[in-house]
This record gives structure tokens, sequence and C-alpha cells, in this order.
């Protein structure tokens, strides 16, 4: 009985990590291969770094894990962190020891010194796993929805189509006009058919360094890569102005009538939010292309209490724990900072899906 | 009652009554789902107070895991030890 963790070679062992994914997940909707070559071998912060596991008596490999470079500003100081993911096991070797040695692989380069700290997004499952190994459960990741349109919810409810039209009716027109209302006159957007980052998006981002403690990067290498360069998605992007000033952007994909917004850049989160969701809800009301919004965030996020201000409630449909880890004996002043969720903007966008 | 049967009674999860009706004690728990990361736990802290070993990570592998089998003669083991 023995297993061995090995570094993997991104080139030689891509078939061998495209394939525990495929055999591992469940998504339709992704092309494990041309992930792989966007996620490991093309981020603009340095290539990935990935472990297999393989049993010693087949020679078989039987999971893997990988962690992704992410500058993250801490206090406004830049440090390469790595947000870990992919983790897969094959069914009959979840019993959690082979799990807790893949796991290991990382926290041991962060206790090595080779990198400050890590951070990662796992369910409920693997949630025991990094506790296990001592990373740190630092937040939850929450679901904040807010609908546009009742014509399913009555649809769902109701026997005809035509009848569940005209109950909606009403009620969509008073929601169109409280976010008309809400929508002050020197306040202009623009839907952007796909991503573009300019100037003036990388001044949003450090504007936002200087209001939040721990925030990783969202510059315009990250925003390009993340959204523009993605292989499997297709993202949309929002800028807002007052007057000729940019004050926030947002990025977001289209699915099944609904937008599930990925991320915010924001000029002032406590004076810009309102008026940067409500012109977005008015132009989504506009365009006429979802019901509703969706957006993921960790529990802490500051502009929750604004989100909920403007109708946003929590679901508790999409819940994942925010784990990190920091060496606190060897990195103490960092381990402090980063170990407490608080500290954290984070999104929905912070996840390298 | 048997060490088999206080495995099984403590495992035992409602909605895997199929699973659990036709259960061999040498099935795979991890294939059928009966055995998770989650669930490993807790059968961990069953098997430390019940039968009075300690369970070391570098024991929690399929091979000593996976099967009603495995889990009885793994206590068995720990216990000779």
């Amino acid at each position: 009985m023995g297993y061995s963790v090995k570094i993997a070679d991104l080139e030689k062992d891509k078939e061998t990590i495209v394939s525990i994914l495929e055999r591992n997940r469940s998504r339709t909707d992704t092309d494990y291969a041309k992930r792989f070559d966007w996620i490991y071998l093309n981020n603009p912060f340095g290539r990935a770094k990935a472990w297999i596991i393989y049993n010693d008596d087949t020679g078989q490999e039987v999971g893997f894990t990988g962690v992704f470079p992410r500058p993250v500003f801490v206090n406004g100081k830049e440090y390469l962190a790595w947000n870990c993911g992919d983790f897969s096991i094959d069914k009959k070797y979840r019993a959690l020891g082979v799990a807790l040695k893949l796991r290991r692989a990382a926290k041991n380069d962060v206790d090595a010194g080779r990198v400050p700290f890590l951070y990662a997004h796992p369910n409920k499952r693997m949630e025991v796993v990094h506790l296990r190994v001592g990373h740190k459960k630092i937040s939850e990741m929450r679901r904040f929805a807010l609908p546009l349109k009742f014509d399913r919810y009555f649809k769902d409810r109701l026997p005809v189509e035509f009848l569940a039209k005209i109950v909606a009716l009403p009620i969509n027109s008073s929601l169109r006009l409280k976010y008309a209302l809400k929508n002050p006159k020197n306040i202009k957007g623009q839907i952007l058919a796909n991503v573009e980052c300019r100037p003036e998006h990388e001044a949003l981002f450090e504007a936002m360094k200087k209001q939040f403690k721990v925030i990783g990067i969202r510059n315009c290498s990250f925003l390009k890569w993340k959204f523009a360069d993605h292989p499997n998605f297709k993202y949309q992007q929002f800028d807002c102005y007052r007057g000729n000033q940019l004050i926030g952007t947002l990025f977001f994909t289209v699915k099944n009538q609904v937008v599930h917004l990925i991320d915010v850049l924001v000029n002032d989160h406590q004076a810009d939010i309102i008026p940067l969701f409500a012109r977005f809800i008015n132009e989504v009301y506009k365009n006429k292309f979802a019901q509703a919004l969706s957006f993921i965030l960790q529990t802490n996020n500051p502009i929750i209490p604004l989100l909920k201000e403007l109708g946003f409630k929590e679901r508790n449909d999409a819940t994942s724990s925010v784990i990190a880890y920091a060496n606190e004996e060897t990195n103490k002043q960092n381990a402090t900072i980063v170990l407490n969720g608080a500290n954290w903007f984070m999104t929905v966008g912070d996840r390298d899906a | 009652m048997d060490m088999h049967q206080q495995i099984i009674n403590f495992l035992y999860d409602e909605s895997l009554k199929d699973e659990f009706k036709e259960l061999d004690y040498d099935d795979s728990l991890l294939e059928l789902g009966i055995i998770d990361s989650v669930k490993m736990l807790d059968l961990i802290g069953f098997i430390e107070e019940r039968f009075g070993v300690q369970v070391d990570d570098d024991d929690l592998y399929p091979e000593n895991f996976d099967s009603i089998n495995a889990i009885v003669n793994y206590i068995n083991s720990k216990k000779n030890n």
C-alpha cells in the first residue's frame, strides 16, 4: 500500500491531467484541453504548478491538484500567492488519505517560504480535507440574487403562459420604475459585447487597492486573460460613467436569461456601487436579455449591504467555503491579515474556473 | 452485535437504502458513494471511540476503508498491535 505525489511536468502530463478532470467532473460546457492551456500555461503571472498522485502498486495516476499564481495586494503591497483549484481524485480513492497527501503538497511550499500564502474555494467535502491539513476557513461564498421580471415565476405556477404574463406585468412595471427612479441623471452606462480594458480600468483597480486590505489583482493583464481570453465562456462588460469619469465596471455572462455577475471594478464602493448597479439594471431592462441578476460574493464583502439596499436577496444554493493558509510562525505579519476573511475583497471572479 | 453490523449501522444513510439493502461485506463503499471525505471523518471518530484504536492519517487509504471487511480487518490489526 503506497501513494506517491509528483510535481507534474505541464507539457508531458497535460493528457493525464485533462483525463483526470474529464472523468471526475460533470460540466458539459467546458473543453478541458483548451482550459488547460489557458489556466496552466497562459496565466499572465506565470505557469501553474500541479501535483499528480500515483498508486505505487499499479503506477496508475489516481488524482491531481493545481495552484494558479495570482498577485494579491496586502495593505497595498504585492505578493504572488496561489489560488488552489482543480482538486480531483478518482472515486475509489476518496478515503481521505490520498486527498490529505495531495493537499499537503501545496501547503509544504508555503511552509518552505516558496509562496507567501494560498487561498481556495472548496465545497463541503473538500473543506474537510483543507481543515485536516491545517488550512483555515476564513469565510464563505454566498449567492445574491435580484429578480427583475416575474414572468418565469408565474409561468411555473400558473397553467396558462398568457395568464402568467398578465399577472407578472404590473409587478415587472413597478420594479422597472423603481430602478429607473434610482438612476441619477448624470450617470451613463454602456454594455460592451467583448471585454476591453483601458488605462481608466487600471485606475479603478488602483483606487480599489486603497480601499481594501486584501485584494487580488484586477489589472488589464488579468482581466484580458480572465475574461477576453477564456476558452469556454463568453463574457461581457458594462462600463458606467459619471459625466466623463468611469466610476465602475461589471463583468458578466448571461445564461438561461440570468445575468451572472463575475466581478466588479469600482472607484469608490460606498459612493458608486448603487449608481453603477442601478444603471446596469436599467440597461438590462432596456436590452431585455435577462429576468434576474445573480452574484456570488464572499460574505464579508463590503458591497453586500449596498446590494441588499438595491433589493438583492441572499440565497443558500451556491455556498462554498473560503480557505486560506499562511505560515503563522514564519510569516506572522501577513498571516494575521490574510487569515481574517473580513480583510478581503472577494468575488466569484477570484476563483479561476 | 458483531463489528461488521456495528459499522454498517453507523454508516447507514436512508438516502442510500437501496445500496445498503444488498451490501456485501466486500463491496466498495467509495464506489457506492457510502463513504466520502466528510463521512470518513465521522467514521474515524466512531472507530476511535467505539473500538479504542488510534486512526492515523497515514492509514486513511482505500485498502483499509473501502469495504466493511477492510474496515474490520484494519480495526483488528490495530487492536492486535
